[in-house]
């Protein structure tokens, strides 16, 4: 093994050293880590019942030429207008996937890989153009990348709270336009519930949380945040509203669970510490969770086989992979 | 500054422009000719998915055998690309999420792992980050190029070869299957060509980009036509325009070579949307009421 | 202004989809208190033409007031029930959350649930037998009783004019029953509804009037008038089969 250590005593020592904060930072490392994950994770439930999963992911990659922008507007690497630049190019990106599916043939995952992908070659044409690779200073794009908690601050910790607590505040005081907008948008629509801007509204959130969140996360790891609490809290709950707060809840855990790992040991960046702890609840969930868990389904065929005597078939039992997809044109 | 100085010189300024132009090219046309069969089967974001679970593929070939040759590093992605489909199925039927949800769950926390397999157990292997991310065009050695070479050709061939079955398969799986096609074998395989047309294609224009290179050519040729046929010509060229145009563009703004090529591509696709909406406008059709007296006989139904 | 304006009037209706139209000047017009169907054969535009009345699709051309206004001045009037299809059933929502949905049109934005339309909704979910299976899960009920979880939010809205797409289709026979029972009783109490209907065979059972659609009105009027052999060829085409069961009856099979 290379680059980390991994013997017990000092993963102990480490462990008392973080929840004690020992050092400064690791209380502005641990704040910002589960702010990111509870906000992430909450968001996530409505991104992935809209059937918008994989839009953090091209909003993510998206704020690559905002921040390019605001470099060439700025002349310097400053916080604000970074801030401003990759929010407005990630809001852009989410609008336009939406415009360009409802304005062509195009499916929403093919605009989605192409805002995601062409945003992001605008953003290295634009970085290129500073300076003379896009890689400029490594240790700067590594950051970007896979995110560096470490290094947030007090005052994006500030943000990042005030933004959690305006997302709570939205979501209990629009409860329902929320939940029929996400659940049947041509009711709401009907309704007269203003649905357009409930998703304008919901994907400014998203760009301002993804924004704040590239720090901790990394650009390319902030999906993963928003996708894996939703799908595990999915699998606990049938409740709308108890999905919403296991997410958050969730989400927080593994944001302090990577958190501590990326203490830990050297060579655990933030980001994918953060996302693999989120994975690790995915994954227990899958195989434990009451009713849906995969153990929960073998002991429920147990009993039907005991009941019956005979074998029942699996409901879920195709190959859905290639069949859920339809292909929509004529050869 | 001349026509000449702009279009001509480059290509008396040493190899590196027609090297440049070739890999590019390559590239364009694996990417494209796959990127059709995944957009029409609404599995763009595959090749997302494809792009960063080479990651942990590559790390993994590399801790298994030592070695970051050619071949290592082919095995692991499309080892990982397998993996991914395996664990994409399984998360769909059992775990409770569908769609891009599920491909989203698989290709992130592999990724994840792959990051930190990287950066806490291989931090020694020459493995460049931001090369993979973000390629390099103009510095693809004699090696890489001859791979993607004998790869799009293996492509071209295989597209023409199996075009029957492969147009079957990509409309109407559950038709083909019952006419005794292996359609599982046609998409294992098109997974393994997709994972090693990225992986052959980080060296040239990075992981980011590559998504572009699949996606863009096969929807801008999707708005134009339906037919397998055109559409995969049509992404073709596509591609080629991209990359041709993409390159004298990064001559001219000296600014990343794969980035303005993806750019270009993403005009092409704009230019495509405005002309279907110029088209739709100009051919708004002529409305009259019928006659119900000319019933003579039963309408006839066109298909919606 | 008429007194009694129709509950819904379409007037040269035209939609297209990808360059095809596919629902051509249509035009009609319901008066209140009746249950109409609307038939045709696969691909005649049935559920498009529900969907551009409603405004969810972009008309080529053509106007639809519902009780002789705009629908968006009376969408509290209006009530639209989708085919099953259309819904996320893996969504985390039980039965009472569905049917308490029928009440947020008459909420706005911040508006709070209350008593009387908790009232509402549980009326509604015993009208249509479902109020045993208020804290299912939506994916854990059967064709029929989701059939009936959306009939009963529809109920809960309360509102003049329902539009449905298909009711029927793969319900059991006991949730149709209750189905068409629940239409008859609305329809007597002065609402009008629309439905697009899958089955000739009920057809002139059900329905007060019809609506035979392909592409355009083949023909409207009361059931008794339409159902009658030369306009179903007119509409059917080729697509009708006629067959008579032992009995003598006839029954019908529509492509």
């Amino acid at each position: 093994m290379n680059g980390t250590e991994f013997q017990l005593d000092t993963i102990l020592q480490r462990t008392v050293e973080f929840f004690t904060f020992k050092y400064d930072f690791v209380a502005t490392t641990l704040a910002g880590a589960v702010l990111v994950g509870a906000i992430c994770g909450l968001l996530g439930v409505f991104m992935v019942l809209r059937r918008l999963s994989m839009m953090g992911d091209a909003i993510g990659h998206a704020t690559l030429p905002g921040v390019g922008l605001a470099f060439l507007v700025v002349g310097h690497k400053a916080l604000a207008p970074m801030l401003v630049g990759a929010s407005a190019t990630g809001l852009a990106a989410a609008l336009l996937v939406g415009f360009i599916t409802r304005h062509s043939r195009t499916r929403p995952d093919a605009a989605l890989g192409i805002v995601l992908a062409s945003f992001f070659g605008l953003g290295t044409v634009l970085f290129s153009a500073i300076q003379s690779t896009p890689s400029g200073a490594q240790s700067g794009l590594n950051d970007f990348l896979f995110g560096n908690a470490a290094a947030i601050t007090v005052q994006e910790v500030a943000l990042l709270a005030g933004l959690l607590l305006t997302t709570v505040a939205a979501t209990v005081a629009l409860f329902r336009p929320l939940l029929l907008s996400t659940f049947d948008t041509t009711s709401a629509t009907l309704m007269g519930l203003p649905v357009r801007w409930i998703h304008y509204g919901l994907m400014a959130t998203v760009s301002l949380t993804i924004v704040a969140s590239v720090q901790a996360v990394g650009v390319v790891l902030v999906a993963g945040l928003i996708i894996l609490p939703a799908a595990t809290a999915r699998l606990l709950s049938d409740r709308f509203h108890l999905n919403l707060i296991l997410a958050t809840v969730l989400g927080a855990l593994s944001g302090a669970l990577g958190a501590w790992l990326s203490f830990l040991f050297t060579g655990f960046s933030s980001g994918p510490s953060m996302v693999l702890a989120a994975a690790l609840f995915y994954a227990l969930a899958l195989a434990l969770a009451p009713r849906r868990g995969l153990l929960a389904r073998v002991l429920a065929a147990a009993r039907r086989h005991a009941a019956t005597g005979a074998s029942t078939p699996n409901p879920d039992d195709d190959d859905r992979l290639f069949n859920d997809q339809t292909a929509d044109a004529r050869p | 500054m001349s026509l000449y100085s702009l279009f001509v010189e480059p290509w008396t300024a040493g190899d590196w422009m027609w090297r440049g132009v070739l890999t590019a090219s390559l590239v364009a046309v694996s990417c494209a000719l796959l990127g059709c069969f995944l957009v029409l089967r609404r599995m763009s974001l595959f090749s997302d998915a494809l792009a960063h679970v080479a990651l942990p593929g590559l790390v993994g070939a590399y801790l298994l055998t030592g070695s970051t040759g050619t071949v290592a590093m082919f095995l692991g992605a499309i080892a990982a690309a397998l993996l991914t489909t395996g664990l994409v199925s399984g998360v769909k039927r059992y775990g409770g999420a569908h769609g891009d949800a599920a491909i989203g769950i698989v290709f992130t926390a592999l990724f994840a792992l792959g990051v930190i397999m990287l950066s806490a157990f291989a931090s020694d292997a020459d493995l460049d980050t931001s090369c993979v991310l973000f390629g390099d065009v103009l510095g693809v050695a004699d090696h890489s190029i001859i791979t993607l070479a004998v790869l799009c050709v293996v492509l071209l061939a295989s597209v023409i070869a199996f075009f029957r079955p492969l147009q079957l398969a990509t409309f109407d799986p559950a038709h083909a299957r019952a006419v005794g096609l292996p359609v599982a074998w046609i998409f294992g395989g098109m997974m393994a060509a997709l994972s090693v047309t990225t992986v052959a294609s980080f060296e040239a224009v990075g992981a980011v980009l590559v998504i572009a290179a699949m996606i863009t050519p096969a929807a801008t040729a999707h708005l134009l036509t339906r037919h397998l046929q055109t559409m995969l010509a049509v992404a073709v060229a596509h591609g080629l325009i991209s990359a041709v145009v993409g390159m004298y563009v990064s001559i001219w703004l000296n600014c990343s070579t794969g980035g303005a090529m993806v750019c270009v591509g993403a005009v092409l696709f704009g230019l495509a949307m405005a002309w279907t909406h110029l088209a739709r406008a100009l051919r708004r059709p002529t409305l009259t009421a019928p006659d119900p007296a000319s019933f003579s006989s039963p309408p006839t139904l066109e298909s919606p | 202004m008429p007194t009694n304006p129709p509950a819904l009037e379409v007037e040269g209706l035209t939609l297209s989809w990808d360059r095809t139209p596919v629902v051509k000047d249509v035009s009609f017009a319901l008066p209140p208190g009746r249950i109409v169907g609307v038939l045709g054969p696969n691909g005649a535009g049935k559920s498009t033409m529900l969907k551009g009345i409603l405004g969810l699709m972009p008309r080529d051309r053509g106007e639809v007031r519902a009780f002789g206004k705009a629908l968006n001045k009376v969408r509290g009037r209006v009530v639209y029930v989708p085919q099953r299809s259309a819904v996320d059933w893996d969504f985390p929502v039980t039965v009472n959350d569905v049917v308490l949905m029928g009440r947020y049109g008459h909420l706005g934005l911040l508006g709070r649930l209350r008593a009387n339309d908790r009232a509402i909704a549980d009326d509604a979910m015993e009208r249509m037998a479902i109020a045993d299976l208020r804290d299912r899960q939506i994916s854990e009920l059967s064709g029929g009783q989701q059939q009936r979880v959306f009939l009963a939010r529809a109920l809960a809205q309360q509102g003049d004019l329902l539009l449905m797409d298909e009711p029927l289709v793969g319900v059991d026979a006991r949730t149709e029953a209750v189905i068409i029972d629940l239409l008859r009783a609305e329809r007597d109490a002065g609402k009008t509804v629309l439905i697009v209907n899958h089955d000739l065979n009920t057809a002139r059972e059900y329905f007060d009037d019809l609506l035979l659609l392909n592409k355009t009105v083949i023909a409207y009027g009361p059931s008794e008038a339409v159902f009658e052999p030369e306009a179903l060829a007119r509409c059917y085409g080729g697509q009708l089969a006629v067959l008579r069961g032992a009995d003598g009856a006839r029954h019908m099979l529509a492509g």
